[in-house]
């Protein structure tokens, strides 16, 4: 009885190399991933750690993309389930810096408009995490909806109701008078060590 | 008035959304870190390896 193995078959099933090209197209991609992860967790090295474990990850795993679909969104996939399963766990370590962390997705007072620029940067700061997620998905790293709800695991309508709720709460927070806001941002819960 | 505000709302929208691209976008014109293409070129070798 000769066994004839169907190529199917005889194909590597634990793990593919990856293909010439990948590489390049992974580094690419950093940039991306970098601004991603800092929308998450700030300005930081462990927004960088959180790149280098996605990449690492992603090389891995590699044979799991799928060729010709959209190779940012399933890094974006990977950099935030990393983010939810591991980096969570750690944040009680950084209590007192929740609420900046979107603030810190800036490269400093280069920009024109600077005090427009803070304000913005405040305003963003203090929106849900989900809604900041969703409006960075769509509105800065130019994503499709229906991307941005698979990687964040959630429907299409629920990613549109979030970036909807999100730049209506932008635009309240951005009309508000000076005073009201800097009240407002005194009385932003704290980790008070008494 | 109810055009006006909806002029008001279409400013404010766009000017949501160019702020946002200034954030994002200043991260993303940086240069590469260092760590990253020593990082893919150690995957790389660690692959080629038999």
């Amino acid at each position: 009885m000769t066994a004839t193995v169907s190529p199917v078959a005889a194909a590597p099933v634990v793990k593919a190399p990856p293909a010439p090209g990948v590489r390049e197209e992974l580094l690419a991609a950093v940039p991306r991933l970098r601004a991603f992860a800092m929308s998450l967790c700030g300005r930081s090295a462990r927004a960088d750690d959180l790149v280098q474990e996605t990449l690492v990850r992603a090389w891995a795993n590699i044979g799991m993309f799928e060729p010709g679909s959209n190779m940012a969104a399933w890094l974006y996939t990977i950099l935030r389930n990393q983010f939810y399963s591991e980096f969570r766990k750690h944040r009680h370590e950084v209590e007192d810096e929740d609420g900046v962390h979107a603030a810190r997705l800036t490269t400093g007072p280069v920009q024109e408009g600077h005090m427009e620029f803070l304000e913005f940067r405040d305003a963003l700061a203090r929106l849900a995490d989900d809604h900041r997620e969703a409006l960075i998905l769509i509105g800065a790293s130019g994503l499709s909806y229906e991307e941005a709800a698979g990687i964040c695991g959630c429907a299409v309508g629920t990613m549109k109701s979030r970036v909807n709720r999100a730049r209506a709460r932008l635009a309240e927070l951005l009309a508000e008078p000076e005073q009201a806001r800097s009240r407002s941002l005194g009385t932003a819960p704290r980790h008070d060590a008494s | 008035m109810e055009g006006a505000g909806a002029r008001l709302n279409g400013d404010i929208q766009a000017y949501i959304g160019g702020q946002l691209h200034a954030i994002y976008d200043a991260v993303v014109r940086e240069p590469i870190p260092d760590r990253f293409l020593k990082l893919l070129e150690d995957l790389q070798n660690t692959e080629s390896r038999p």
